[in-house]
């Protein structure tokens, strides 16, 4: 019965039979520091003060439009990527913010970085987490950089080399 | 002394002093196993249980007096799909089905909640009796939002790269018809025999005669709608407008969009109380759900919830909302009457429900 259905529906779409949309990916790492949460606060929501910790980052240029803020980050490996920041909270040390675009192989790129007492005393927990789509967005075949596969791994890159860092400028005197 | 890992034959949680099996016994050496263990008082010989939360909600849950629907909660990331008992907010089975499932459609009175497994291209059919896959329907194309009319014989699906939806006889797959919608359909609503389709490429909803089996009315909302829900009596449509951050109301009757009404960032999907008067609509990049007095057409308040919301649904029976929390691979539950978060329920990778997944008995 799949079988006739499969055909069926194959006859109904005869050029879209293995068409699919691209599917919003997730990343997510979280790192234990040892350190204050108010401590790895005050540099996570530094939004001007990236290149400070991450490693790929040579510097960052902000600046101010309306009521929006932006940093420009020109990467070591070359490139730049513009990000802006949706928001900061304080209360919940929670720092969004959303790329515009840049050298990275993402769509529709939101980010969270959030900073979490715990587990021990003195300790900090920071979980930094993205969502986005690959860049490309229509029918297969994807060209090649621009597929599911490779945005994870960009993304995941990023964090595997920040939060280790940002661990070490926290707990360093 | 005897430690237990799993218990079996334990049919009545509720009252202690029933004698639970225990079927995998050890020996715990260390103190921190047994600091982890429970005891529970048995009609024969203690028992020591390892401590879970499970355990403890079981304890401490009150026998819900009325019925209470089951929640499908559909896991992209996981290939699952979790079944929330709304009674007790527990997890008490875990679906496999195909791909990255997103769309949820249920039906209390057929016992039967279907999945759109979007990689798959496929639909899976539980039987929420069994809580157990008892079909799979291939269909090809890129099946998103699904909906069940109110007898649950029909399933729609919204193909969103075909731009088409495809009915199909909700016992066999058989296919029925398929309609051309707009660009990339996602929403779906049935109300009678009228379908409701969220168009989020054509910035419109269009409204699909069941029985001309054409579209009779192209309604301009806000930018790129996708969630969708209607009040009990019927009367008005809501269409949650992802871009525009904003939420389009719509009189049924006269096909018209009424008015807009602001919401958070980035909003998805939307759930209306059982009385009509107030609409839950996540915002997915505000890790928030905006309250809107139905009456009044405006946000009265504004609920912190898991990260990156999405699929929202109302228990009509206990009157709590449960939110898909795609970003903390959980549900958020939400009181009611409180408008504050009470739980959050772990489920699987990617939460979304999206769609019609609460099974109220009064559809």
């Amino acid at each position: 019965m799949n079988k006739l259905l499969a055909i069926i529906a194959a006859a109904l779409l005869p050029l879209t039979a293995f068409a699919h949309g691209p599917s919003p990916q997730k990343v997510e790492k979280e790192i234990v520091i040892k350190a204050e949460p108010a401590k790895v606060w005050g540099i996570v929501k530094d939004f001007g003060g990236i290149h400070k910790w991450h490693p790929a980052i040579a510097s960052t240029k902000v600046s101010t439009k309306d009521s929006d803020t932006f940093r420009l980050l020109t990467l070591k490996d070359g490139g730049t990527i513009n990000e802006r920041l949706k928001s900061s909270d304080d209360a919940d040390m929670k720092l969004k913010y959303e790329i515009i675009e840049g050298v990275l192989p993402v769509a529709d790129y939101n980010a969270t970085m959030t900073v979490k007492p715990g587990p021990g005393a003195g300790e900090s927990t920071v979980v930094w987490m993205a969502r986005f789509y690959r860049v490309y967005k229509l029918n297969p075949p994807i060209p090649a950089g621009q597929d599911d596969e490779s945005a994870i791994k960009a993304v995941t890159g990023v964090f595997d080399a920040g939060l280790p860092a940002l661990k070490k400028l926290a707990e360093g005197k | 002394m005897e430690y237990c890992e799993i218990i079996t034959n334990c049919a009545n949680w509720h009252n202690p002093h029933i004698a639970c099996l225990c079927s995998a016994p050890y020996t715990a050496a260390s103190t921190s196993a047994r600091n982890n263990a429970l005891l529970i008082q048995t009609n024969s010989s203690p028992i020591l249980v390892k401590y879970t939360l499970t355990f403890l909600l079981l304890m401490t849950a009150p026998v819900a007096p009325v019925y209470a629907a089951n929640a499908y909660i559909t896991n992209q990331g996981a290939n699952s799909v979790s079944v929330i008992d709304t009674a007790r907010d527990l997890v008490v089975a875990t679906i496999p089905v195909g791909k990255g499932p997103v769309g949820v459609a249920v039906s209390h009175a057929r016992q039967r909640a279907y999945v759109s497994n979007v990689d798959s291209q496929s639909v899976s059919v539980i039987d929420t009796a069994s809580n157990q896959v008892i079909d799979e329907f291939a269909l090809g194309g890129s099946p998103v939002g699904l909906a069940l009319n109110d007898d649950g014989t029909v399933l729609y699906i919204a193909d969103w790269f075909s731009n088409q939806i495809k009915i199909v006889d909700a016992s066999t797959g058989s296919p029925l018809f398929a309609i051309s919608a707009g660009k990339a359909p996602a929403g779906l609503l049935v109300n009678g025999m009228q379908l409701y389709v969220a168009n989020r490429d054509s910035n419109n909803v269009v409204v699909i005669d069941l029985e001309q089996k054409r579209i009779v009315h192209e309604i301009a909302v806000g930018e790129h709608p996708f969630g969708l829900a209607m009040t009990p009596d019927h009367s008005r449509l809501y269409v949650v407008n992802v871009y525009a951050d904003s939420v389009s109301v719509i009189d049924t009757m006269t096909n018209q969009a009424t008015t807009t009404i602001k919401v958070g960032d980035h909003p998805y999907c939307a759930a209306i109380s059982a009385d009509g008067k107030r609409l839950y609509v996540t915002n997915t990049r505000g890790d928030t759900v905006s309250v809107i007095d139905t009456a009044l057409n405006a946000t009265i308040a504004t609920i912190n919830v898991g990260s990156v919301p999405e699929g929202i649904g109302y228990a009509a029976d206990t009157h709590k909302i449960y939110v898909a929390s795609w970003g903390d691979d959980a549900v958020s539950v939400i009181d009611a009457t409180a408008n504050k978060v009470t739980a959050s329920i772990p489920t699987g990778k990617q939460s979304r429900a999206f769609g019609q997944f609460i099974a109220n008995a009064s559809h």
